[in-house]
């Protein structure tokens, strides 16, 4: 079953071709780490996918459904989940109230005002059960702002699975960690059910090998390589273009 | 902030929920007591402060729960008070028609402003609600023969109820404002401790997070705006009653820089902060304005000293004191 | 035709009043990103200081001095002791200047009582001229002048002066600024200083004409504020547009719909941030 499909898009600003072109799919279940040199459209590309941008031209089909002019929400709703580059949380909110807050964004109460949160008990034991998953239960009772940032990235992970995604979009998961931090990432990545189709924008070059199943690689808006972990990692021209500098 | 929206947590905040609890009857029973001892004066100045944290909570929901900050909240207070003082004057007299048609007029208003409210947000957020609530103004200023301009519309009569004591009277009247205050606030409760309520709170913590969770963000800040304009309204129909009048001051930037400091000075996003707030400035109005003519010197330093010290608010100085104890 | 000249003329000396009185806060908002409630109490200061000096000294130039003086001393305090210390973000920013509008304004009264007043014209332009076949206060040209005069000076700053180019960068992006070894508190300090002078400045100018009273403070803030807005927060040419657009539609709306003059005043403002937030010559976000 194909998860995504991308389907000539193009995105304009001013006069640049952020996205020029651009045509791919994903199989579900995939473990696809998108590699590029900055400017080259994939923090662009998933805003797409997610409808935060609209494109130029072009389509993009998630599980068979045309969804290029479809809300936010109702990506969402379709199974789409995201985490941004920088990690964005609830800080005033304790970590079990943000999870609440993401497994409640897909129930049918999210809109009742005059019954207690803590009153719908299945969500807050699903919330539980997440964090207990997740080896962050106790942490449930502390404001997130007082957590370390490998814990908020953590956190931000086990808030995008929360609605049970099908796609979920990671943007530099393991941006600003130390090397324990991102191997708790990794490890955590790695544990997400399969049935779980992951994208992956990823600087560091070993991290993303660990994870991926295939490697796109973006250069201006355009596809550059597709290919398997070690296929991509001996293409001349990628090496050229990408690990050149940083790996020489 | 919300630290007791679920249950679970230790002793200590068992302690500190029951401390509040007590609190809160206390103020309470106080308030019941004041026609025994008090004179009219001092039940009106009661009356007031009860009118004015209605006001204040209602703004405290879109600036502290949902996170839209607001220079002309007063338009919809306004809006209510006059809405009550032309039915009144109209002879209409049933307390909940004016009650009900003050909160729908706000609310109404408040719909309409919300699309153009939403878009904004920082500096052009506060303008463009000084803006529309400017524009309002200018109407009441101007249109002497609907809102009486500058002279406002005088004669305001206290409603008839159909609650079994009588509201003609200042003990009875003061009553009915207590229920009706008592009933908003623990309105106020159920709503910020409900799954919208939690959301509302979301959105003002990180919006963007929000929307791809999948929550229709536009649509929880539109319906905030539309609660929080019809309970301003309400409170603008208790004022126009208080007051037996109704002028274009009550919707002027001044009256929304007021809520504006109660919610600020007591503390945004809790829902007893500007309760606190309003009784806090109500009061002390009332007090300086006994001893000395330069109360607005004395209100304008409070917005200096609470921006300076308390930029969370009392609340929020009485939680950093509890956290550091601890 | 004679009424429409004349209520054009009018409509200009009027915005260029408003000119000078609000370019202050457009330059605080272009360079600080402050949204200065207190900008009409310095207009306030600037006139009654100024009244209050022309009666003791009898010389205009020196009470017109004074008044600036003494509201650039206060908006300097101000910016470095307490504006210096508040968090920046827009409703600290607006709460904090607004509660120093109110004290202002309760000083004024102390010291100054409720009595609207006004400041007395120079000899040389208390009469009427004429112009085009109809009869004009001379005053009123000399207003319109002066506010040519300064919309050029500010012009000239911003454009071809080193602290201009420090002003302009400072605006665009603070932080880079810094990085460029701007000294932003400091060119700040004296933005603000300058602010609060040119609103005095107008308070002087305007006080021949409409003079000074309780609450003027709130009324200069306003209309500034329409001004500002409609040629876009922070644009020194903007709100030379937006003075001029406010001075013609206020003076019509005064003399076709005078009930309304208010409601044709911020009708406009709210039209505008409606249709396009960012006013006429603002940058979009």
């Amino acid at each position: 079953m194909t998860a995504l499909v991308v389907d000539h898009l193009v995105v304009r600003f001013g006069g640049l071709d952020v996205i020029d072109d651009l045509s791919f799919s994903v199989r579900a279940g995939e473990r696809l780490v998108i590699f590029g040199p900055n400017g080259a459209g994939k923090t662009t590309l998933f805003n797409v996918i997610t409808g935060q941008l609209h494109p130029t031209a072009g389509r993009v089909l998630l599980f068979g459904q045309d969804i290029t002019a479809a809300s936010v929400a109702r990506r969402v709703d379709l199974g789409l989940g995201r985490t941004f580059q920088i990690a964005t949380l609830f800080p005033r909110l304790t970590v079990l109230e943000s999870a609440m807050l993401a497994v409640q964004a897909g129930a049918p109460h999210r809109f009742v005002m005059h019954r207690a949160v803590h009153s719908y008990a299945g969500t807050r034991r699903r919330a539980l059960e997440l964090l207990e998953a997740w080896d962050l239960a106790p942490r449930a009772d502390i404001e997130t702002r007082r957590l370390a940032y490998g814990e908020q990235r953590r956190i931000e992970l086990v808030l995008a699975l929360a609605r049970r995604p099908r796609l979920l979009l990671l943007d530099e998961p393991a941006a600003g960690l130390s090397a324990e931090e991102t191997a708790a990432v990794v490890a955590m990545i790695r544990e997400m059910p399969r049935d779980v189709t992951i994208m992956l924008i990823e600087h560091d070059v070993d991290m993303a090998l660990q994870l991926a199943d295939r490697v796109l690689v973006l250069q201006h808006g355009r596809l550059l390589a597709d290919g398997d972990p070690t296929s991509i990692r001996h293409d001349p021209q990628v090496a050229e273009v990408y690990f050149g500098a940083g790996r020489g | 902030m919300m630290a007791d929206v679920h249950a679970g947590g230790g002793f200590r905040r068992q302690a500190v929920v029951s401390a509040v609890v007590l609190v809160v009857l206390a103020v309470l029973a106080v308030l019941a007591a004041l026609p025994i001892a008090g004179d009219a004066y001092v039940l009106g100045v009661a009356a007031r402060m009860m009118v004015f944290a209605l006001f204040a909570s209602s703004l405290n929901l879109v600036l502290g729960f949902a996170g839209m900050a607001s220079l002309g909240h007063a338009v919809y207070f306004g809006v209510g008070a006059y809405t009550a003082a032309k039915l009144s004057l109209a002879g209409v007299s049933g307390f909940g028609l004016q009650l009900g048609m003050a909160g729908l007029a706000a609310a109404a208003l408040a719909a309409l402003f919300a699309p153009l409210i939403l878009r904004a947000s920082g500096a052009y957020l506060l303008m463009i609600t000084l803006a529309l609530a400017q524009v309002v103004w200018g109407i009441a200023y101007g249109w002497r023969e609907f809102t009486g301009a500058d002279d406002g519309l005088p004669g305001v009569r206290r409603p008839d109820s159909m609650l079994p004591w009588d509201i003609s009277g200042d003990a009875g009247f003061y009553y009915l404002i207590l229920l009706l205050f008592a009933l908003l606030v623990a309105a106020m409760l159920v709503l910020t401790r409900s799954p919208f309520g939690l959301a509302l709170v979301g959105i003002r913590e990180n919006e963007r997070r929000m929307a791809a969770l999948g929550y229709p963000v536009g649509r929880y800040k539109y319906i905030a705006c539309v609660l929080a304009g019809g309970m301003a309204g309400v409170a603008g129909a208790m004022l126009a009653w208080q007051n037996g009048f109704v002028g274009p001051s009550c919707l002027s930037v001044a009256y929304s820089a007021t809520a504006l400091i109660m919610v600020i000075l007591g503390g945004a996003g809790t829902v007893f902060g500007p309760v606190i707030g309003a009784f806090l400035i109500v009061a002390l109005e009332n007090v300086i304005s006994g001893l000395t003519e330069r109360w607005m010197f004395v209100l304008g330093a409070t917005y200096v000293l609470a921006t300076l010290f308390a930029p969370e608010g009392l609340v929020g100085l009485w939680r950093r004191w509890a956290e550091h104890r601890s | 035709m004679s009424f429409w000249l004349y209520q054009l003329l009018a409509g200009l000396s009027f915005a260029m009043l408003l000119f000078i009185s609000s370019a202050g806060l457009a330059l605080i908002f272009g360079v600080m990103r402050v949204l200065n409630l207190a900008h009409g109490a310095f207009y306030a200061v600037g006139a009654w200081v100024a009244i209050a000096l022309a009666g003791w000294t009898g010389s205009l130039l020196l009470a017109a001095m004074g008044g600036i003086a003494t509201a650039m001393a206060i908006g300097f305090a101000i910016e470095r002791i307490l504006l210096s210390r508040t968090p920046a973000e827009e409703l600290p920013q607006a709460l904090l200047t607004f509660g120093i509008m109110l004290m202002l304004g309760d000083l004024a009264l102390w010291i100054w009582g409720g009595t609207p007043r006004t400041l007395a014209r120079p000899e040389w332009l208390s009469g009427p001229v004429r112009v085009a076949g109809i009869v004009f206060p001379s005053y009123r040209l000399f207003v319109i002048a002066l506010g040519v005069t300064i919309a050029g000076l500010l012009w000239y700053l911003q454009a071809r002066t080193r602290i201009g180019t420090m002003i302009r960068a400072a605006a665009d992006d603070a932080e880079t600024a810094r990085g460029v070894g701007i000294n932003v508190p400091r060119l700040s300090s004296g933005v603000f200083t300058v602010g609060a002078g040119l609103a005095a400045l107008g308070g002087i100018v305007g006080g021949p004409i409409i003079g000074v009273h309780v609450g003027t403070e709130l009324d200069v803030l306003l209309l500034s504020f329409v001004v500002v807005i409609i040629g876009g927060l922070g644009s020194l040419a903007g709100s030379f547009v937006g003075a001029i657009v406010v001075g013609l539609v206020d003076t019509l709306g005064k003399a076709l719909l005078p009930d309304f003059a208010l409601f044709t005043l911020f009708a406009p403002m709210a039209l505008i941030l409606a249709l396009r937030p960012t006013g006429l010559f603002g940058r979009q976000q």
